[in-house]
């Protein structure tokens, strides 16, 4: 055993073993850990965010090259009054403006981005498979273009499930219950490495019991 | 009793050696690659510290690979809470291989508003980084000197236990057609299957089992010593697993000798 003298790890390893205590029963220790990771989290990222953006990208430039020197950054600080216009009764409704910026800008961005990566680029993927090649490759194939029809079919609610259509949107069914369980066990092995992780910091980096 | 079957691995330890599959052995040629190819990497880290077992690892594993060769990397992160770990593990890495800041890698630190950031940097990073993660400007880091754009990397690495790689595929990838890799933790495996079968992503690490299989594929090219924390990691997860997978069975059977007793006391 090499239990650590790093007060960090001490502290670490006393914050997970609260907040294991919780699948005891919900006590204080628990909770007092719950407001520190809630209180440190907004606090580390109010740092993050003054170190690496306003001082650098807004303060610094303002500062070093003048006030007036580069004044698209005024746009940004505008914005920022605008939201904290919110907070104000008499200026609540200035809060719009710069949600309507945002939202224009967003959307301009977003649209045709995504349209070209997540639909059209996922359609001629699906479309343009090769069947040609090794059995269980070509099979694969016919699989996907077979699969991604029926559970299209599935979610047609214009027409009545019966017939060929019923039929296939069934299989469709069965294509994305196949589809949940493999993103369920994915999530069960990825759930697991969490507890993993904080047994083998307990054993390895606090109490020096493995190495 | 999961407790236990993570626990028992760590004492008695069961040896574990996963077999490669096609997507991480893509993964590493994609990898191999772009080291051997002109201009720096790009390694995005996007992991906070819950999910810091899984991707780690991999992380860490990718780092010796290209470190191992001197190839310059400069780091960057779409999330506050990854600049801390990746400051710490380029201290590592930079005193193991002896490594000089700014020529053989640097740390860009956390660039806000992900999107813009992405579709700035496809065009000029320095429009978007004015300075780096210890306040340097980037003219002044000689890695920079071959990369003012994202197309000017060798390859974008994204290491991500959120949805990031789907920004930058959608906001890097399609308008600017970069060479793209990427980790994700298990849960997100299937949601970046597709994009590899389009071609979108060249290369993909999913979760610790696959990080588990590049840590053998780099001991057997020489890269590694021997498997780190993933490959540790799977003693534990394979006893959790068939722990489990026994719930569940007995939970069924419990099920159906329940209603057969129910359907016999109605009969």
């Amino acid at each position: 055993m090499n239990l650590s003298t790093d007060p960090y790890v001490w502290i670490a390893a006393i914050l997970t073993l609260s907040v294991f205590s919780f699948l005891y029963k919900d006590n204080p220790l628990f909770a007092l850990v719950e407001h520190l990771l809630v209180g440190l989290s907004g606090g580390y990222v109010f740092v993050i965010y003054w170190h690496n953006v306003f001082l650098p990208e807004l303060i610094e430039p303002l500062v070093e090259d003048g006030l007036g020197a580069q004044a698209h950054l005024w746009v940004p600080v505008l914005l920022c009054f605008l939201w904290a216009g919110k907070y104000m009764e008499k200026t609540q409704d200035l809060y719009r403006l710069a949600l309507a910026f945002w939202v224009s800008v967003d959307m301009g961005l977003t649209i045709p981005a995504f349209m070209e990566a997540r639909v059209l680029s996922q359609v001629a993927g699906t479309l343009q498979v090769n069947l040609t090649g090794t059995w269980d490759v070509v099979l694969g194939n016919i699989v996907l273009v077979a699969g991604t029809v029926a559970a299209l079919v599935y979610f047609v609610f214009t027409k009545a499930h019966r017939g060929i259509i019923g039929k296939t949107a069934t299989v469709g069914s069965w294509i994305i219950m196949i589809g949940f369980g493999a993103t369920f066990s994915y999530t069960i092995l990825s759930r697991v490495y969490i507890l993993i992780g904080r047994i083998l910091f307990l054993l390895r980096d606090w109490l020096g019991i493995v190495t | 009793m999961l407790a236990l079957a993570v626990l028992l691995p760590f004492f008695a330890p069961i040896s574990v050696r996963p077999k490669a599959g096609p997507q991480t052995e893509r993964f590493l040629r994609a990898l191999n690659a772009a080291v051997e190819r002109q201009g720096p990497l790009l390694i995005c880290v996007d992991y906070g510290p819950q999910t810091m077992a899984e991707m780690e690892p991999i992380l860490v594993a990718v780092m010796h690979r290209v470190f191992a060769v001197k190839k310059p990397v400069v780091f960057m992160t779409l999330l506050p809470e990854a600049a801390a770990p990746t400051r710490r593990l380029l201290e590592d890495m930079a005193a193991k291989y002896g490594l000089e800041y700014g020529a053989d890698y640097a740390f860009l630190g956390y660039a806000s508003a992900f999107t813009m950031a992405i579709n700035a940097m496809g065009t000029s990073i320095e429009d978007y980084f004015h300075k780096d993660d210890r306040g340097i400007r980037l003219e002044n880091l000689p890695i920079m000197d071959t990369a003012s754009r994202l197309g000017d990397f060798s390859a974008v690495i994204d290491i991500a236990s959120n949805t990031m790689p789907q920004f930058w595929i959608s906001y890097g990838v399609a308008p600017f057609g970069f060479e793209f890799l990427m980790a994700c933790t298990a849960v997100q495996a299937t949601d970046y299957f597709p994009y590899v079968q389009t071609g979108q992503v060249d290369g993909l690490i999913a979760g610790g089992r696959a990080g588990a299989e590049l840590e053998w594929l780099l001991v057997d090219a020489g890269f590694l010593d021997e498997p780190g924390d993933a490959t540790r990691a799977l003693g534990s997860q394979s006893l959790a697993i068939a722990a489990i997978l026994g719930l569940i069975v007995i939970g069924n059977l419990g099920h159906f000798a329940a209603r057969s007793k129910d359907k016999q006391v109605r009969s």
